[in-house]
């Protein structure tokens, strides 16, 4: 009989691939899917929650990497277990997404209905007026064009009983919008970055999947924490890279990863580049590079099976004797550069997004001699003057 | 000028944590106080995974750390009885508890054939049909097809001892029947194996009698 076991290394791994096994078992329905390790979130859970009794719009602010996401979807958990609202809605990736389908998940989620054109949505809008108490929350909105056409009369929406979280890095853009309502004096809620304990405790259970650092890499993992300023994206990605590196002879490793990080203090985005940079470089095989970069490009949003389709295809053409494009995928999941979403669709933090397209852009000054080609103009550009060339591997 | 606002709650809510009542009592006393839908809700302080594991074999360590690791990943895993004595709540029964949970956690051990405990929650979990993930730590799958040698031997033979034939029958039915899940191994050896994780381990469901 063939026993079908996952093998694993230590403990660590083993509860690793126990919890996402089950994470992925169970699914999250109504609620947000939030971080594997929520460390540090309760405090400013609670806070963003009293806000919310006192003001009806919250602008939640801070720089990218610092959680305001996250912060954003466990707010909006805590009120789906409790059920204050009925009916909620998170409305991911704003910034990319055009108002039609913004406002087509709103009426989706906040009256199970279909919105087919834009000119039914006030129809629509009056409806979720009329008799609900609702929670909308908007992420990552840099730009106060098309709000007013999303939530078109956020006084009364407001005065019922509902609320709205936007979230954005941009401090003018929530000064905006929250002076849109006047209930009340605008709010803003400021992420902080996490205190020592905290992102000790986030790093040490990426890197060991424990609260505490295994002996011999104490010194080492307090470094590097230090180093990452309590910036949650920067202790996870550093983290998962250093989870499967823990053998002796891995500890230069460490020292060369604290070492790059120790740029001078003020500049964050450095250290975050940086950071990209030892996860990236340190991505085992070229399949895994590439792969990142398709996603980073063109897949964000995209379900995980008609890719895999084609990453099969492509690496029986290229490269017969690599191993298979699932094993890359879980890696590039192992080390936080990309994530699956509830419905298997891939994502992945805008910082990261921009630095494999940076990566991209780094290949040649060239367009044309660039491996992935995403912006209309420029693919348009290359394909006319027919300088494509076999380098081109994803035109999106 | 400044509006009132609403706010967001305009009705007592009840905490069924702080005063522990069960669900009959809880759902009678919500639509006493007016609209049933909302500002009420039980399932959020239920369990939802299940750790089946022998006690003083794994306690404090492996265990405990999956317990901590799925509460910080959000999860409320259910460790076993002392815990339905120590958190008031609503479940009075491990049979509520077995109900209650949406998946399942077995880890096999040495000494976990010697708990009847352990064997009879085990077919429980196997006749629920909810999905079961078993974690090997020094046990191989062959060791629950077989339980009368390896490991499990000893175990076995005292329930013999007792005269328990009857619920024998049943516990080696349903360990056979989770030798075959898709489970996690532990490989201490050195030469471990190492086996990619293939996403569809995750969505193989464990081939149970209802």
């Amino acid at each position: 009989m063939v026993d079908c076991k996952i093998g694993c290394r230590d403990e660590a791994q083993l509860l690793r691939k126990v919890v996402r096994a089950i994470q992925s078992a169970l699914p999250v329905g109504l609620l947000q899917q939030v971080v594997q390790h929520r460390i540090g979130l309760q405090g400013s859970v609670t806070e963003v929650v009293n806000y919310l009794h006192e003001v009806g719009i919250l602008g939640i602010v801070g720089m990218g990497g610092i959680g305001k996401t996250t912060l954003a979807k466990e707010v909006y958990n805590e009120y789906a277990k409790q059920q204050t609202f009925e009916r909620q809605s998170f409305l991911h990736d704003v910034r990319i997404r055009s108002l039609l389908s913004l406002q087509q998940q709103l009426v989706h989620d906040l009256l199970g209905e279909d919105l087919k054109s834009m000119e039914e949505f006030h129809n629509f809008f009056n409806r979720i007026l009329r008799d609900q108490k609702v929670l909308i929350v908007i992420d990552g909105i840099d730009d106060i064009r098309g709000f007013d056409q999303l939530i078109p009369s956020l006084d009364k929406l407001l005065m019922q009983g509902s609320r709205v979280i936007a979230t954005s890095r941009d401090r003018n853009v929530l000064n905006y919008i929250t002076s849109q309502s006047s209930t009340e004096e605008s709010k803003l809620y400021e992420v902080q970055v996490l205190d020592c304990i905290h992102a000790q405790q986030l790093f040490n259970w990426h890197a060991f999947y424990s609260d505490k650092a295994s002996d011999g890499f104490q010194d080492l993992a307090k470094e590097i924490v230090d180093s990452c300023n309590g910036l949650p994206l920067a202790l996870e990605v550093i983290g998962a890279y250093l989870f499967d590196k823990k053998a002796p002879k891995h500890e230069v490793i460490w020292i060369e990863s604290a070492k790059s990080l120790r740029v001078d203090p003020g500049a964050i985005d450095h250290k975050l580049q940086n950071m990209f940079d030892i996860s990236y470089e340190g991505l085992s095989s070229p399949i895994d590079k590439l792969m990142f970069l398709d996603i980073a490009c063109s897949m964000i949003g995209q379900h995980e099976n008609p890719i895999m389709s084609i990453w099969e295809s492509c690496i029986i053409c290229t490269c017969p004797s690599s191993k298979s494009p699932h094993s890359s995928l879980m890696r590039l999941i192992d080390k936080s550069l990309v994530k699956l979403d509830e419905n298997k669709n891939f994502q992945m933090h805008d910082i990261l997004r921009d630095m494999g397209k940076g990566v991209v852009k780094r290949q040649s000054l060239q367009v044309g001699k660039r491996t992935h080609l995403w912006e209309p103009l420029e693919t348009n550009e290359v394909l006319e003057n027919d300088e494509v060339k076999s380098s081109n591997l994803c035109i999106s | 000028m400044h509006k009132a606002l609403h706010p967001i709650i305009d009705r007592p809510t009840i905490d069924v944590l702080s005063v522990s009542v069960d669900v009959e009592t809880a759902n009678a006393i919500t639509s006493s106080s007016g609209e049933g839908s909302h500002s009420f809700n039980v399932l959020s302080h239920t369990y939802d995974v299940f750790l089946n594991h022998r006690g003083p074999d794994v306690k404090r360590t492996f265990v405990a750390h999956l317990y901590e690791a799925l509460c910080k990943a959000g999860f409320h895993p259910f460790l076993d009885v002392k815990s339905l004595v120590k958190g008031r709540h609503a479940f009075k029964s491990i049979d509520e508890v077995l109900n209650s949970v949406r998946v399942h956690v077995a880890v096999f051990s040495k000494g976990y054939a010697e708990s009847k405990y352990c064997l009879n929650e085990l077919c429980d979990m196997v006749k629920s049909g909810k999905l079961i993930f078993p974690i090997f730590l020094d046990v191989e799958p062959e060791h629950l097809r077989r339980p009368h040698h390896g490991p499990f031997a000893t175990g076995f033979r005292k329930h013999m001892k007792r005269g328990r034939q009857d619920d024998i029958k049943r516990w080696e039915k349903a360990l056979f029947e989770v030798a075959n899940v898709t489970g996690f191994r532990l490989n201490e050896v050195n030469g471990y194996a190492f086996q990619p994780l293939h996403p569809s381990h995750f969505t193989m469901m464990p081939n149970v009698e209802g």
